[in-house]
């Protein structure tokens, strides 16, 4: 059987669940987790050093066959997401970039017409553009165009646990795009994760539900699982959804 | 002199970038510092000193989704 791998920019992915780093109680956790569940992208933050110390280098938690994807939340503005892109570069991160520009503090949605533009720009510069949006066909057309890799349309809102919310939006992009889709924010559980790549997503991107879990080690390893369920299901193609019943055993020849 | 530190204002001695960030009690390792808006690799640490008015970000990275 032929590798059923993701690309996004020149680097092949075979796991389609992706990770990420908040919220981790005990941050040896995320060794741990990446370890079982074998997630080969992982989410990490830029902020300021805390000045009364204590700042514990992310990295130290990440193995290094695992790839890097910096996000630029705390951006605002497509300026800002620039500016963050740029440092995460430039200090060793690689040139993938997950997009987040975040103006509302509520539900934390992504502002696609910031996110478009700092696409635009990043992509030019190289970067491997990811962005977080709310899911819309027009903002997805906008970001072919201005050259992202892939898109990470929001389930429901980040943290929220509440799984795919956005179904029929989600659907309607992945059946309109080419670009790699990776369902991002409120998967709060593997049957959703399973559900995602069902629906045919791409790869789903788990931080949440996985760090918040009593044990994040076995959540990890359950999600893998059920994202490994959900895209064998997809590629073996489902049997269809009937309005009636259709007996499972032969109706002839019944005693 | 004056300098900004991650958006506030601090009054420090002549020094290099170096000799501040030692004086800082935070772990120098994956620190990164943008110097006047431009990263600056650890190696230029002690070439640059400090001069009045200058930004200066030190940041790292964090746990995020």
């Amino acid at each position: 059987m032929k590798k059923d791998v993701l690309k996004i920019g020149e680097v092949e992915f075979e796991n389609r669940l992706f990770t990420g780093t908040g919220k981790f109680g005990d941050k040896k956790d995320i060794t741990k987790m990446l370890q079982k569940s074998e997630s080969e992208m992982i989410t990490v933050a830029l902020r300021r050093v805390d000045m009364r110390g204590g700042n514990e280098n992310i990295l130290n938690f990440i193995p290094k066959n695992v790839k890097l994807l910096p996000n630029t939340s705390g951006a605002r503005t497509a300026e800002e997401a620039i500016r963050i892109a740029r440092i995460a570069k430039e200090s060793g991160c690689g040139n993938f970039i997950k997009i987040e520009i975040i103006n509302d503090m509520k539900y934390l949605m992504p502002d696609n017409e910031e996110t478009i533009k700092a696409t635009e720009i990043l992509s030019k510069e190289g970067f491997i553009v990811l962005p977080y949006i709310v899911p819309d066909l027009i903002s997805v057309k906008k970001l072919e165009k201005a050259g992202a890799s892939a898109i990470m349309p929001l389930g429901s809102p980040i943290g929220s646990n509440k799984g795919i919310r956005s179904r029929d939006m989600i659907e309607i992009i992945i059946e309109n795009t080419k670009l790699p889709v990776i369902i991002d924010a409120g998967i709060g559980k593997p049957s959703q994760a399973a559900e995602a790549m069902e629906m045919g997503a791409d790869a789903v991107l788990v931080n949440t539900a996985i760090a918040t879990a009593e044990n994040p080690v076995q959540m990890g390893l359950a999600f893998s699982y059920a994202v490994k369920a959900g895209r064998m299901a997809y590629n073996a193609k489902m049997a269809e959804e009937n309005k009636f019943a259709s007996a499972s055993s032969p109706l002839e020849g019944i005693l | 002199m004056e300098i900004v530190i991650n958006g506030e204002k601090k009054i420090v001695d002549e020094m290099t970038i170096k000799e501040y960030v030692e004086k800082l009690k935070i772990s120098q390792t994956g620190l990164i510092v943008e110097y006047n808006y431009k990263i600056l690799k650890s190696e230029k640490w002690d070439e640059v000193e400090l001069k009045n008015n200058d930004n200066l970000e030190l940041i790292n990275l964090v746990g995020g989704g």
